[in-house]
């Protein structure tokens, strides 16, 4: 008799995970979702590995990643977005601003989350469209306010920097920040990888630090940068974690993956049944410290001092042997 | 069917380039890559005044004018100066990114919050839009075939294909280079605020790569038109454009089918430049033309 209920029980308690099962597929069906990249580049897999991950775990439901490479080619982006409209992807996912805007201009009728991009209209209580974005650009201010800590001494500091719509901005409020602390800021302008030798030769010789931004095309030539900071003897301090696996001493920023982290969640909410205009846009305001330990010793850097003030900013310190191991 | 009309309109978003790099090509026989950047110019202009509240026939305007305005710097840089046309023309780009960044103040305008017909248009009605457009390029050819015809246009002509008849019979050939590279610079101006208006954007990097998407489009044009459809040696704009049509349209088409099949983008560039190269090599009026230069020495 005990055996036939344990059994009825059993096949209850079966049925019941089928149907909780089958009911999950129900409410979550299958989607499609597009990501629009708009170059080649290691921080663009970054935030695509980032995104995917977060999604997958967000959404129950079965989720089908198309994603597709502009190679910096705007006709090609544009066929891009065309080949996603007749493949009905379900939630739309382009990385930077110039994507975004294209695929807003181009898309109405599907959500889109824009990741790493920014908006012109900042007020979004006031948007119409079915869209919700990461705006990936830091608060320069925490930065200057962090290097200031964790290097009470520098009152120069040379920022080398492109002239990305992104960074121009940033560029103002770094030398505006800078004087909050009491560190002159002298800025140096990019236009194409080819004139960062000559750029980084410019570089002067009182400057006690160079300074990147979260700079995609500086970022590419970081190590002219490190090849003439070991020659005046000053630390690289950047805004991302590849730069300093690449050799700069240390990073406060964000991570490429974080941003995509943030896309994932913002998207997953979206399929789940929210609407995009509704969903408020996502800056990330938390910052990490991203450190090298042999960089900065090489650089001349104490690095309790940095951790010190990594603490004290209740930032987490995240070394390049922790990096790798991810 | 969907990739055609997709295809369809990128073509005429795209055809006044192709036609603005047939005049320098192909008629004047001047290799421009000054297009690339005249194609941001165009956008650069146009986002800027509108955004200042300037309306949209005012800032279209301006806007093919500053393209035509850059022609002419650089038929001086080539005639007057004597720098080689390639030469100038990556002169005039490389002078151009500072010039567009100074118009621009900023390295990308949003136009999603600006009323543009265009982008308007995109949204609300698409078969409108693409009757507007089919319009547009209908007025633009015709007005082109007629310039052509005409007897400046033959003079135009004259440029590229005999130099020293324009001399003996007392013309400047200046001023020929001129007319022609004003008018194709500001036909890729013109393309540029389309796409602004399109795209819901201008950006300073935009212009990546037009100059030899539309070089291509003409030269794969030209020789599928020659060898299937016009046999004929006479000279005929009206064919000429059609022959731009067809071959922005099957770059175009490519380029979804590609995208529509899988095959990964990276590789697109590559097989695309392939095809290229095949065009290129048998190119007849490439031939034509380093004929006369031999001629000419």
């Amino acid at each position: 008799m005990l055996s036939i209920i344990k059994k009825i029980i059993a096949c209850l308690a079966l049925t019941s995970l089928l149907m909780n099962a089958y009911a999950k597929n129900i409410s979550y069906p299958p989607v499609t979702v597009g990501i629009l990249v708009p170059m080649e580049h290691r921080a663009m897999d970054e935030i695509v590995a980032g995104f995917k991950e977060t999604l997958t775990q967000r959404y129950p439901g079965k989720i089908t990643f198309l994603v597709k490479n502009a190679e910096g080619d705007i006709n090609l982006q544009r066929s891009i977005l065309q080949s996603f409209k007749q493949k009905s992807i379900d939630l739309y996912a382009p990385i930077g601003t110039q994507t975004t805007q294209m695929t807003l201009a181009l898309i109405t009728s599907k959500p889109v989350v824009g990741i790493a991009a920014e908006y012109s209209q900042k007020n979004d209580h006031q948007r119409k469209r079915n869209f919700t974005l990461v705006d990936d650009s830091l608060s320069v201010t925490k930065q200057m306010q962090f290097i200031h800590s964790a290097l009470p001494n520098i009152t120069e500091i040379t920022l080398v920097h492109s002239p990305s719509d992104k960074i121009l901005p940033e560029v103002k409020e770094a030398v505006h920040a800078g004087k909050t602390y009491g560190i002159r800021v002298q800025s140096l302008m990019v236009q194409q990888l080819s004139d960062l030798y000559t750029i980084s030769q410019h570089i002067p010789q009182k400057s006690q630090a160079i300074f990147i931004l979260k700079d995609i095309l500086v970022a590419s030539g970081i190590q002219t940068l490190i090849n003439q900071a070991n020659k005046l003897h000053i630390p690289v301090i950047t805004s991302d974690d590849g730069t300093v696996q690449n050799g700069a001493a240390f990073a406060v920023g964000v991570s490429e993956h974080q941003i995509g982290t943030e896309g994932g969640k913002l998207a997953a909410e979206i399929l789940k049944g929210k609407d995009a205009g509704q969903v408020p846009f996502k800056t990330l305001d938390h910052l990490l410290v991203f450190l090298n330990k042999n960089a900065a010793k090489q650089q001349g850097l104490n690095i309790t001092d940095i951790q010190a003030a990594a603490k004290k900013a209740n930032y987490t310190t995240i070394a390049t042997d922790e990096l790798e191991k991810k | 069917m969907a990739t055609l009309m997709t295809a369809l309109l990128q073509t005429l978003f795209f055809i006044p380039l192709t036609i603005g790099v047939y005049l320098s090509y192909r008629i004047l026989a001047v290799t421009d890559l000054t297009v690339d950047a005249t194609f941001v110019l165009g956008a650069a202009v146009f986002a800027r005044l509108i955004t200042l509240g300037f309306n949209q026939p005012t800032s279209i305007i301006v806007a093919i004018v500053a393209g035509a305005l850059i022609g002419l710097l650089v038929a001086i840089m080539q005639h007057v100066v004597k720098i080689n046309s390639l030469i100038a023309s990556i002169l005039a780009v490389f002078m151009l990114y500072s010039i567009n960044f100074q118009i621009m103040q900023k390295p990308n305008i949003s136009l999603l919050d600006t009323h543009t017909t265009l982008g308007q248009l995109q949204i609300a009605n698409n078969t409108m839009l693409l009757i507007i457009m089919l319009s547009i390029i209908a007025v633009l050819i015709l007005m082109l075939c007629i310039f052509l015809y005409s007897r400046a246009g033959l003079l135009l002509r004259a440029y590229g294909s005999n130099i020293k008849l324009l001399r003996s019979i007392g013309k400047s050939p200046l001023l020929f280079l001129i007319i022609g590279l004003s008018l194709s610079n500001a036909l890729a101006a013109f393309c540029g605020v389309i796409n602004a208006q399109i795209n819901g954007y201008a950006d300073l990097n935009m212009g990546m790569g037009m100059a030899l998407t539309a070089i291509g489009s003409v030269v794969i044009g030209q020789h599928l038109m020659q060898k299937l459809f016009y046999k004929k040696n006479k000279f005929n704009p009206f064919i000429d454009c059609l022959s731009c049509f067809l071959g922005t349209y099957l770059y175009f088409t490519l380029v979804n089918y590609f995208l529509l099949i899988g095959i990964n983008p990276v590789n697109l560039k590559l097989v695309l430049g392939l095809v290229l190269i095949l065009f290129l090599g048998t190119a007849k009026y490439s031939r034509h033309r380093e004929l006369y230069e031999q001629h000419d020495s």
